[in-house]
């Protein structure tokens, strides 16, 4: 049963399976790699800084002004 | 208006030409959605029929609207993410004639019945280039413009427009490989299966990359900033943009299901089609979860309505996709009304949602006041969800009605209905399609008119300012 179990295995085998199963293979050791460093704590505060940006990058003369459809919020830096 | 050491000239032309491009587009789209309901409207004269509005339809909506919705949010974000003006402002106006200079064309040449054939691709040659060369330009501009940036990090906003820059480049130019005979005429290089392929390989990945990474770069920038606090997870965004770009590429076969193509390819398509709920879910949960803790700002802000309900349409239609890829979906969804509603359900519920609250939301910082009447912004905000429900739902029915009418057999195993028996049923489904898409574009005639006005009202109290201005400086000379 085994061995009958093997060949049918054995007759799949072809070079598109083949390549199809390398390139899977490459691209979940790429995520791996990539989920591993992304989720690094060494790396969460580079992370946090970048999610940052929209939030930080208002001009001076924009922050004077709140033209926002918005109720109008506080002004701490006004 | 607000002074400002970036290029915010060129994102308000196209901030303005996508307004504009809005009204057309669905305009050209209700009256073909007529044509369908009641064919008498095509009145007998060739350059109205639906086979050639059909195209105008889709080029004006997805490079009128969409393409310069993309640049002006390009050119804005990539500006004050780099903290650097662009890199080339006579660069930027190129692209911004070019484009419509594009768009323009396809609105005459289409009608005339100049047409390649290809969808979503139907200019010919000369446009075709002209295309190419814009798009370089505008890649190369916004490249160079991350390349002098004064901020070390890149925002994962202008990763998504990178991407979707690279790949609509290479789609773009793969697709158009044709070989000119006249001046308005040629033939693509692949004929056959190939040319099939290759024309879902350009279709479905225009949308993975055009109409997705686009507007999800779009989605990463605004959400946040609109909401004021910085996205759900950022981490999960970089995970989530390197699995849609990986993934998205393999996806254009599952169009091609029960076709003369190798069953594996629409197969792979299918499978790879499942795999990607969990990217395209990961940015939709990423955006919405951006409001955690701060969901009362929905009632008050609706801005920050057209965007958090842009995601959720495309959740809705992410998942509707890869289950209509499969096999057994496909063989009772493929060439039925039921792709229209799903295209629509990402076209109108996603990208034009989205691309809504991005431009509320730049208009009122362009021109440094709030909009001419938010009345209006909440009046075009619920035409719009009530215009898309009203025309993907019209078009489940629809589409799911004719694929069981088509494979109804009778006792003796032959076709219980004809198939203008299935037309026939579909005329109050395309009737209620109408009123749907009349509603969409209802809303876009007042966004326009809200913007113009914003605009309108923006230049008259500059006006004013500088006459008030000018009698103080006479005054003061005077008085010395």
């Amino acid at each position: 049963m085994t061995v009958q179990i093997l060949l049918v295995l054995l007759s799949l085998v072809s070079p598109a399976l083949i390549l199809g199963a390398v390139i899977n293979l490459v691209m979940l050791a790429g995520f791996l790699a990539l989920i591993k460093h992304v989720f690094a704590p060494e790396n969460r505060e580079y992370y946090r800084q970048e999610s940052l940006i929209p939030l930080e990058d208002e001009t001076d003369a924009e922050k004077l002004s709140s033209p926002s459809s918005r109720p109008q919020r506080i002004r701490l830096d006004a | 208006m607000l002074a400002s050491r970036y290029n915010y000239d060129i994102v308000k032309w196209f901030a303005i030409a996508a307004s504009v491009y809005l009204v057309l587009g669905t305009g050209v789209g209700v009256y073909i959605a007529s044509e369908l309901a009641w064919p008498v409207l095509n009145f007998d004269i060739p350059y109205i029929t639906f086979g050639r509005l059909r195209p105008v339809h889709t080029n004006v909506v997805v490079y009128g609207f969409g393409g310069s919705v993309l640049m002006a949010t390009a050119y804005y974000v990539v500006q004050r993410t780099c903290s650097v003006s662009l890199w080339s402002d006579k660069l930027a106006w190129f692209t911004f004639w070019g484009w419509n200079l594009y768009v323009v064309g396809a609105i005459i040449s289409l009608p005339l019945g100049f047409s390649s054939g290809k969808e979503y691709a139907e200019l010919e040659w000369p446009f075709d280039i002209l295309l190419t060369a814009v798009w370089l330009c505008y890649s190369f501009n916004f490249m160079m413009t991350l390349h002098i940036r004064k901020v070390s990090h890149i925002y994962v906003a202008n990763w998504f427009f990178l991407s979707m820059m690279i790949m609509f480049t290479y789609l773009h130019v793969v697709n158009s490989l044709a070989i000119p005979v006249e001046l308005m005429k040629s033939y693509s290089i692949f004929a056959g299966v190939q040319d099939a392929m290759i024309q879902w390989w350009w279709g479905h990945n225009a949308i993975g990359f055009y109409l997705t990474a686009g507007f999800l770069g779009i989605m990463y920038y605004f959400v946040p900033k609109q909401a004021e606090r910085p996205v759900y997870s950022y981490r999960l965004s970089v995970i989530h943009f390197w699995a849609l770009i990986f993934g998205y590429v393999w996806l254009g076969a599952h169009h091609l299901q029960y076709t003369a193509l190798p069953d594996w390819t629409g197969s792979l398509g299918a499978a790879i089609s499942l795999a990607m709920i969990i990217p395209s879910w990961g940015g939709a949960i990423n955006g919405m979860f951006t409001l955690s803790g701060a969901w009362d700002k929905l009632r008050t802000d609706y801005i920050l309505r057209f965007l958090i309900v842009s995601l959720a349409f495309y959740a809705m239609s992410t998942f509707e996709g890869p289950v209509m890829a499969s096999k057994t979906v496909n063989a009772l969804s493929h060439y039925t009304d039921w792709t229209i509603g799903h295209v629509h359900s990402g076209a109108l519920g996603w990208v034009a949602m989205v691309s809504i609250g991005a431009l509320y939301h730049m208009v009122e910082r362009l021109w440094g006041r709030r909009m001419f009447s938010v009345r209006l912004v909440n009046v075009h905000f619920w035409l719009a969800t009530v215009g898309t429900a009203i025309y993907i739902t019209s078009m489940w029915v629809a589409g799911i009605m004719q694929g069981l009418m088509w494979r109804a057999y009778d006792d003796y195993g032959n076709l219980a209905y004809t198939f203008v028996e299935s037309v026939a049923q579909m005329h109050p489904y395309y009737a209620i399609r109408v009123v749907g898409g009349f509603l969409f574009f209802l809303g876009a005639c007042v966004m326009l008119f809200n913007v113009l006005a914003t605009v309108r009202a923006a230049h008259q109290a500059d006006k004013q300012k500088q006459s008030k201005t000018t009698a103080l400086q006479q005054l003061n000379e005077g008085g010395g």
